[in-house]
């Protein structure tokens, strides 16, 4: 078809688009929908119930701090990287990594200190109850943020997967931290902090597959969906 | 871009036409005179026209539209890595003989009198996928079917041919 029938059909489709909001709304929007998977997962569990002195503890502060900045600008990112030329900020492509992997070497660090100190670092036994309660607080922010990305045009599909996943993983991590009671760093590594890396690398492959860009009818056959944007 | 956003569709046409040209000039300046420019520059058409929600007002348009471009020229040159492989260097083939030819050209006539028969949907996706030589996913888009359907479709396409081609055996 030559190039100026193209642009006549596409013209002839076109409809109006109601714009994308701004990455820190639909981010906000996100992270309300996130907090309350998060409230209402660990209000069926019960929260652990020294959480009260834990909470006082310098640990679980920076462990919490790490999880969100790690859970909002994974978010940020993955949001951002599905517009079009909009990730061009080379420090926010960094900053969830940055995060990501602070919150994994500060849980090794501390199992390195329990070790040099003479401390109890733990013991490595399975910790399934962790991983599934993570799981079931992230779950639905995952389904939220993979179809709030595919609303827009991810060019980088197996990114965008990485970074929704590692958003989603860390706060699956803030709930395992107020929900599991065992705080020994071996176990807070791999039961907490590890699965971050995982997950992402599973978004990775999930972006690859659910959120190849562009997919579906060419607009010819469409017919009035655009007016769905 | 804003107007067309809004449903303005002289502001569209007057911007797919300037894009057109700025698109076909980057791909020249990267692939230079290969065959399948033309393909980039509508397939950046297609892609901005879906993508067109997505651009932020309040940003400039180059960046945004550059990164389709990108992207689809990335995809294509992709797509030609992928058809170059398939392909056998000529010193490498063997010449088959006339009667090899002849064989080879009545098969081919009988396939795709084969496939001519076909029900109409199981034709367009195996002329797409086999004889113009697309991707499953270039034939979802083109067709308008998911890529599970043109799969499904393609599977009970062969199937019907088998079948086919099995009877006319029979019959000969």
């Amino acid at each position: 078809m030559p190039t100026e029938d193209l642009i006549q059909q596409l013209t002839s489709d076109l409809q109006p688009v109601r714009r994308l909001r701004p990455v820190a709304v639909r981010v906000a929007a996100w992270s309300v929908i996130a907090l309350a998977s998060l409230g209402l997962v660990t209000m069926l569990s019960g929260v652990r119930r020294e959480l009260g002195d834990a909470v006082d503890k310098t640990d679980f502060a920076i462990e919490a701090a790490l999880l969100t900045a790690t859970a909002l600008s994974a978010a940020f990112g993955a949001l951002l990287v599905s517009i079009p030329g909009a990730d061009r900020l080379r420090y926010m492509r960094s900053l969830p990594i940055v995060a990501g992997s602070a919150t994994v070497v500060w849980a090794l660090g501390e199992v390195l200190m329990a070790t040099a100190t003479g401390a109890p670092a733990g013991r490595a036994t399975f910790a399934w109850y962790c991983l599934y309660k993570s799981t079931s607080i992230a779950f639905i922010p995952s389904v939220v943020l993979f179809l709030m990305i595919r609303r827009a045009a991810p060019l980088h599909a197996a990114r965008a997967g990485f970074l929704a996943l590692l958003a989603t993983a860390a706060v699956g991590a803030i709930g395992a931290n107020v929900v599991c009671p065992y705080d020994r760093p071996l176990h807070m590594l791999l039961w907490h902090a590890a699965p971050l890396m995982l997950f992402a690398g599973l978004g990775a492959g999930l972006g690859t597959w659910l959120l190849r860009w562009p997919r579906g009818a060419p607009p010819q056959s469409r017919g009035k969906k655009d007016s769905q944007h | 871009m804003t107007s067309a956003q809004e449903g303005d569709r002289q502001a569209y046409e007057d911007l797919l036409t300037r894009v057109a040209s700025l698109v076909h000039a980057f791909v020249r300046r990267r692939a230079g005179d290969a065959p399948w420019c033309e393909d980039v520059v509508q397939e950046t058409l297609v892609a901005l026209h879906r993508a067109r929600h997505t651009y932020d007002i309040s940003r400039p348009f180059a960046p945004w539209l550059y990164a389709i471009v990108q992207n689809r020229l990335v995809d294509a040159l992709r797509a030609q890595r992928r058809k170059l492989l398939r392909e056998v260097h000529p010193s490498l083939t063997f010449e088959p003989s006339g009667h090899a030819l002849q064989e080879r050209d009545a098969m081919r006539a009988d396939v795709r009198r084969a496939v001519a028969g076909l029900p109409e949907r199981q034709r367009q996706v195996i002329e797409l996928l086999k004889f113009e030589d697309l991707s499953v996913r270039d034939v979802a888009a083109r067709l308008g079917m998911s890529e599970a359907n043109v799969k499904v479709t393609a599977h009970r396409g062969y199937r019907a041919l088998r079948r086919l081609i099995e009877e006319w055996t029979r019959a000969d």
